[in-house]
């Protein structure tokens, strides 16, 4: 149970070790008796040590090429650089965080990668596919049968219930009905929402509600999932929850996760951060 | 392609948003499209039930009437004018020749002169033939071929009439008049020297007896004839005569209705009157010009008498007539104290008038049978109501009057003698009647072959037309009905499609802008746009077809109530205007009609879409991330 895993995460953090007091002794010290500073660059410390201490992950073959992607959007009568000059690759099954402060173009990348917008110039190439040579039927298909959207805010359907809402992209897929039933049973059981699967959206607390959309985005076994500030809307509890969902998805789907977020604690859960400033990779 | 039933599940999601203004938008929309159904089932309802009531009558045939139109062309005709002058000039001659000759005194300015001389506005005067002189109407009969049948026959020839049929009013406008036939109620004659018809809006039927008395071909009266009664009849048998509902009762002794009485008691009365109708004895007196002048020679010397008996020194005349003391009594002589000089004077005179042909005076008691009833004269138009509205458009066919069988009058040397009067046949007295076989040639022949000499007399003299109407219904057969309506139907139908898109592009516009956020949604993971279209395309057919249902019930709940508040009077008044055979036929105000219900859905369908298509085409449009971002 995925969910298991998660509690075991959160405990982890409530049972500090002596030697770990001695340390946080030590580095409060360091940081001026800034409590939250000092929490952070541990946590920072605990991560590298979890990466450095985890055994090589062995990724699959590029799945994701930007090659200098540009796109400008108009802001008044000024032309703003959202994406300026971005290449990047990612692998199939790396959980990727894109950080940056707000206006800095993470959105824009990740619409940009899931083929919702287009650059001004550069090519996005998805899973062999260059997005720009794609007719809007066909990115409509790809985006259905290779991206998994999840957004800050949800967005599910609020009057079909938890088990119409998963099978929403399905539809779109034409997934057969029982095909549907399926994989929506073994995903709510996979997010924890069963119980709540005859349930209206507004009788979920927003955890539940970001595990369904999570739940909606896997329905068509994407290999790739954007998630928009997937943590934004949640509390701390939840947030660290749902990385560790999107951890164990990966694990158990090799699904490519790409997430947006202003959240350092959810980026330090990933394998690795690409920041953003200006439009520009760090 | 979404599958139905994803879609259907999708967009019903969206009928529970906004539930106030979809309930508005229903009730609204709703509202007007059972305009239309109210429409369809009322029209189908009445059209069928009136194509039922004129099965009977001869509303359900398609007649043209044409009167001849008298010799009024003439009157300002020079070459007629000199030949009555020629004519008229020779007769007074002759007269004053013959008067000379008899030794009678004869003074040719106490003549009635066959042409006045009338002033004209330029201070000239001019000439005009007085058409009631015995040479005026021998010059309109030499001048006046009588072909009107045979002309009648060759323009209808082409479109192939059925039948053509002939009508003759037998009675005069005026009592001094040629033939004058006076009706006979409990023992008197009713003779309407008043000229007083009856009270407002209905006319009595006695008064008006002579004015109306017409011989109809059979077949023009046989849609009229009482069941078990006949317009057969040997020679001396009395004529059958259909006849208005108030005469009938007062021949029965029956007290007129309360102008208030409902319309069952006015069907129990008419059930009544037809079920003793044929049991009606009724005859009325005939005379002619001759008879008449006596007989108020008679009536004034009566008066005078009894006026002058109670003054000193009056002297009687010497010939005195018997007043009548029994209907229909020729007048004969009461007292005759003439010198044998004044007598031998009379006879001269009678010799003389004769010559220059006078008639002797003809008195004769005319017994009628009972054969039909028609509604009394202007009955039809007194009714309030919706029964008013079916009665003043289908008031029947036949018309109000007195009517008798052509064929029989024939049979009687009295009524052969006037209809085959020359002069009356050409002075507007006869009338013929030209049957089609449907509404389409009718109308053509119409269209082609009449003119109205009132509306454009060039026209009607320069081409060969007949001055002819549709007869049988006023409203020239339920066919114009349908037409106009239908035209009407298309104005309702245009109004209603612009009035129901207005508010359907205000729901379905709101609905799709609430949903911006969903469709960027359903965009990002993977919708195609027509997938989206499709869906907001359902949602708005099912929005419709709520519309028509919304429709449906309150179309139907209003026609089912007007069918019971109105069907049993209305049935009632058709029966008494249509004078139906059957009078508990029903006149049902709505029929059911499918295909109408149908064509209606399909219209809120056609609208709903036709409204949306902005709206989608416009939010499918719209760029999915920026409506995300601003939500």
């Amino acid at each position: 149970m995925l969910n298991l895993l998660y509690m075991n995460a959160a405990s982890d953090t409530q049972s500090p070790a002596t030697s770990q007091e001695t340390e946080l002794a030590a580095v409060l010290d360091a940081f001026g008796g800034d409590v939250e500073k000092a929490t952070s660059a541990l946590a920072d410390l605990a991560a590298r040590r979890r990466q450095a201490a985890a055994p090589a992950r062995q990724y699959g073959p590029v799945i994701i090429t930007l090659d200098h992607v540009s796109r400008q959007y108009k802001l008044g009568h000024e032309k703003v650089g959202a994406v300026q000059d971005v290449s990047l690759e990612i692998r199939q099954g790396e959980l990727i965080a894109i950080t940056g402060p707000s206006g800095s173009g993470k959105s824009t990348l990740l619409n940009l990668i899931g083929g919702l917008d287009k650059p001004d110039s550069g090519t996005v190439t998805i899973d062999g596919h260059n997005l720009a040579k794609l007719w809007d039927s066909k990115l409509s298909e790809f985006r259905n049968r290779t991206i998994g959207f999840v957004f800050q805010f949800f967005y599910l359907q609020p009057f079909l219930n938890v088990r119409t809402n998963l099978a929403v992209p399905g539809m779109f897929a034409r997934l057969s009905r029982t095909e549907r039933a399926s994989r929506i049973t073994e995903l709510a059981e996979a997010v924890g929402i069963t119980d709540r699967l005859e349930h209206l959206p507004k009788e979920l607390s927003g955890g539940q509600m970001q595990r369904t959309a999570i739940a909606r985005a896997l329905l068509n076994r994407p290999k790739i999932i954007l998630a928009d500030e997937p943590t934004g809307n949640v509390d701390r509890t939840n947030a660290r929850a749902i990385m560790q969902l999107f951890a164990e998805v990966r694990e158990r789907y090799g699904t490519t996760i790409i997430i947006v977020t202003h959240d350092a604690e959810a980026a330090r859960t990933t394998d690795r951060t690409i920041n953003l400033r200006d439009g520009r990779t760090t | 392609m979404l599958g139905l039933r994803d879609n259907f599940v999708l967009a019903t999601t969206k009928l529970r948003a906004r539930r106030l203004r979809l309930f508005i938008t229903l009730i609204v929309s709703g509202i007007l499209f059972a305009v239309l159904i109210l429409t369809s089932l009322l029209t189908r309802g009445t059209v069928h039930s009136l194509q039922s009531f004129l099965q009977t009558g001869l509303l359900n045939r398609f007649l043209v009437a044409t009167f001849e139109p008298g010799s009024y062309r003439l009157y300002e005709d020079p070459d007629f004018i000199a030949r009555v002058d020629k004519l008229n000039t020779a007769r007074l001659d002759a007269q004053e020749k013959e008067a000379k000759r008899l030794g009678i005194p004869f003074d040719r300015k106490t003549i009635p002169q066959a042409i006045d001389e009338i002033p004209s506005p330029d201070g000239k005067t001019i000439k005009h033939v007085n058409p009631e002189t015995p040479v005026a109407r021998q010059v309109i009969v030499q001048m006046t071929p009588d072909n009107a049948l045979r002309d009648i026959t060759a323009m209808a020839k082409p479109y192939h009439p059925t039948g053509i049929y002939e009508s003759f009013l037998l009675g005069n406008y005026s009592p001094t008049s040629d033939n004058n036939f006076i009706p006979i109620l409990n023992g008197k004659e009713i003779e309407n020297k008043s000229g007083s018809y009856g009270g407002p809006g209905k006319i009595d039927a006695f008064s008006v007896f002579t004015q109306t008395l017409t011989a109809y071909d059979d077949t023009m009266l046989q849609p009229f004839v009482l069941e078990g009664s006949s317009l057969s009849s040997k020679p001396g048998d009395p004529i059958p005569i259909i006849m208005p509902t108030d005469a009938a009762e007062k021949l029965l002794g029956l007290q007129p209705l309360d102008a208030k009485a409902t319309p069952n008691v006015r069907l129990a009365r008419l059930a009544d009157l037809r079920s003793k109708a044929s049991k009606i004895t009724f005859s009325a007196c005939y005379r002619n010009l001759a008879a008449t002048n006596l007989k108020n020679v008679a009536e004034q010397q009566a008066e005078e008498i009894a006026t002058g008996s109670r003054q000193a020194g009056y002297q009687k005349p010497s010939l005195v007539y018997a007043a009548s003391t029994s209907p229909c009594q020729a007048t004969t002589i009461k007292s005759d104290t003439r010198t044998a000089e004044e007598k031998a004077l009379a006879t001269k005179q009678a010799a003389f008038d004769k010559t220059f042909g006078a008639t002797d005076p003809v008195t004769r008691l005319i017994p009628f049978r009972v054969v039909g009833l028609v509604p009394q004269i202007g009955s039809l138009t007194e009714a309030t109501g919706p029964e008013a509205l079916i009665s003043s458009f289908f008031t029947s066919s036949l018309g109000q009057g007195w009517y008798i069988s052509r064929q029989a009058a024939l049979a009687d040397p009295l009524f052969a003698s006037i209809l085959n009067d020359p002069y009356l046949s050409i002075s507007g007295n006869r009338g013929h009647f030209i049957e089609f076989s449907d509404r389409p040639t009718q109308k053509n022949f119409i269209d082609e072959k009449v003119c109205d000499p009132s509306v454009d007399p060039v026209e009607c003299s320069k081409k060969h037309k007949l001055t002819a109407q549709p007869y049988g219904n006023p409203l020239a057969t339920l066919y114009e009905l349908k037409e106009s309506f239908n035209t009407f139907l298309n104005y309702v139908l245009i109004g209603i499609a612009a009035l129901s898109a207005i508010v359907m592009i205000g729901t379905i516009g709101k609905i799709i802008a609430d949903n911006r956020k969903e469709t960027s949604v359903f965009r990002a993971v993977g919708a195609k746009r027509h997938e989206i279209a499709q869906i907001y395309l359902l949602y708005t057919g099912i929005l419709a077809t709520l519309s028509f249902l919304v429709a449906l019930v309150i179309g139907l709940g209003v026609a089912i109530y007007a069918e019971a508040a109105y069907s049993p009077g209305l049935s009632v008044q058709a029966a008494l205007a249509f004078n139906s055979s059957d009078l508990h036929k029903t006149f049902h105000l709505i029929t059911f009609n499918a295909l109408d219900l149908l064509k209606i859905l399909g219209f809120a369908l056609v609208v709903s879409l036709v409204s949306s298509s902005v709206p989608i085409a416009h939010n499918l449009s719209r760029n999915p991330i920026k409506d995300m971002r601003e939500e």
